[in-house]
């Protein structure tokens, strides 16, 4: 009889609600395999799910204990991730054209937006402060500010933000056609390639670390981490560490970081009527990140002379989804016309997009912390 | 062109349907009516922390105030980001015009 005890729980009182974790645990794992949509994250989340949401589960302490250790204290995993970032981007296409990361902070109004929209909703202001970061398209953002103001929904807006980061390439297509005209698609840009001084590559992540440092304190170590992997990749003497960090340890703590976010996914935390509306709120910040770069654009046409109007489309880039949404951009402008390349250009406001991001989980927890 | 004034007509219309929105809901709102011997405990006035392990649910309501007040937060939110923005972009121009000079001497010096 003991051996079916465990059983009996699913369906005793609330036990249903595990079975209903199990398939989302599943439907994860699903689009991880099959869709290929964020497989780092997703699978470990999917499997983690399942493994939480068993009767008396074993795993739940060791999976809490990392949580605590990883992300609770400090924010650790998603810290350390972002070394492994930094030295995974090449700022070289932002620093040849910094106008561009004007799109970046513009690509930021979903953040915003969307605070004002949970705000209206009724969600506590460190609630909407942490659903509207999920609109920073970046994991590790979102998982810090949402961690530090204390969010009672973490989970929720990790599945949300790792989601629609995957979902990139189906939710920005409709909404950059439906803002932007044919003719506007086809606009060329040039890409000049100018050269950038290994000086400027060297000073561009200290110099970004100290201002960002200055205006938003809290957001410091988020840019200091990604900016000590850059630096580590720029210097020219840390290859052998640069190289350790975009692979060996950006994967470790992608392991861990995806099994570890499913100690919130417990039925309890998760099945509530909260979760549909955070995921609905995380694709309204996506949709207005993307509203805003590409207005931003073209409010810029406005002001520039025929020769040197700028592609709307790129603007769609600068929501840090990184490369997703660059390649997006590109492959709609070729969609248009096939020597239309704007790869180089969405790069650059993407990786600004990254840098404005983290400025935005600043700035929001500066308000809020 | 057309697109666009469907856009900006569609945000526009978005903007009032939520002003119209939070400015009902403030009407509506009413004090709270409190005993007055109250001392503000968590009796009849729960926190949002967890009751017996359980998160309890939450009210989905329109909130108009907290909608108002967010807006101000919108508008600073933005600003900084341009602002900081603008600072860097500022740094990054004068690295790239240091650059050039020292090659443009390299190249003289050669």
């Amino acid at each position: 009889m003991d051996l079916f005890e465990n059983v009996m729980l699913l369906f005793q009182d609330g036990g249903w609600k595990m079975l209903v974790m199990w398939i989302i645990g599943g439907i994860l794992i699903f689009l991880a395999i099959k869709k290929e949509m964020e497989p780092t994250l997703l699978l470990p989340m999917g499997f983690g799910a399942i493994l939480v949401n068993l009767p008396e589960s074993g795993a739940k302490d060791v999976i809490d204990h990392l949580f605590e250790i990883g992300i609770d204290s400090h924010e650790l995993f998603p810290l350390i991730l972002f070394i492994g970032i930094g030295a995974m981007i090449d700022f070289e296409p932002l620093l040849t054209n910094p106008k561009l990361m004007i799109f970046g902070a513009a690509a930021q109004f979903g953040i915003f937006f969307t605070l004002s929209m949970s705000s209206l909703f009724g969600f506590e202001l460190k609630d909407a402060a942490s659903i509207a970061i999920i609109g920073a398209a970046d994991g590790p953002t979102s998982i810090f500010v949402a961690n530090t103001l204390g969010s009672n929904y973490t989970a929720a807006i990790m599945v949300a933000a790792y989601s629609y980061m995957a979902l990139v390439p189906l939710v920005q297509p409709p909404i950059i056609k439906l803002c932007t005209t044919k003719k506007e698609r086809r606009i060329k840009m040039q890409y000049t390639g100018k050269k950038v001084s290994k000086l400027t590559k060297i000073l561009f992540p200290i110099i970004v670390t100290v201002i960002v440092g200055l205006v938003a304190p809290d957001a410091v170590a988020l840019i200091g981490f990604l900016m000590f992997g850059n630096l580590i990749r720029e210097c020219g003497v840390l290859n052998s560490l640069s190289d350790t960090a975009q692979k060996v340890l950006a994967n470790l703590i992608t392991i861990f970081l995806g099994i570890t976010i499913a100690s919130k996914m417990t039925a309890n935390e998760f099945l509530r009527f909260e979760t549909i509306l955070i995921m609905g709120l995380g694709l309204v910040a996506f949709i207005f990140d993307t509203f805003g770069g590409i207005m931003i654009a073209k409010l810029m046409n406005l002001f520039l002379p025929k020769d040197k109007k700028i592609n709307p489309m790129i603007g769609a880039a600068g929501i840090s989804a990184f490369p997703m949404s660059a390649r997006v951009v590109h492959k709609l402008g070729l969609e248009e016309d096939n020597t239309n390349f704007l790869l180089m250009h969405s790069i650059g406001v993407n990786v600004s997009g990254q840098i404005a991001s983290v400025i935005a989980g600043g700035l929001i927890l500066s308000f809020f912390g | 062109m057309k697109k666009l004034l469907l856009v900006i007509s569609l945000a526009l219309a978005l903007c009032a349907v939520l002003g119209i929105t939070a400015l009902a809901a403030e009407e509506e709102k009413t004090p709270n009516e409190l005993p007055s011997t109250c001392i503000g405990c968590e009796v009849c006035n729960p926190t949002s922390e967890e009751v017996n392990g359980e998160m309890p649910p939450m009210k989905v309501q329109i909130n108009g105030e907290a909608f108002v007040d967010s807006l101000v937060l919108m508008g600073k939110g933005m600003v900084g980001i341009f602002v900081v923005t603008l600072v860097i972009i500022g740094v990054v121009a004068i690295l790239n015009w240091h650059g050039k000079t020292l090659d443009d001497r390299k190249n003289k010096n050669q």
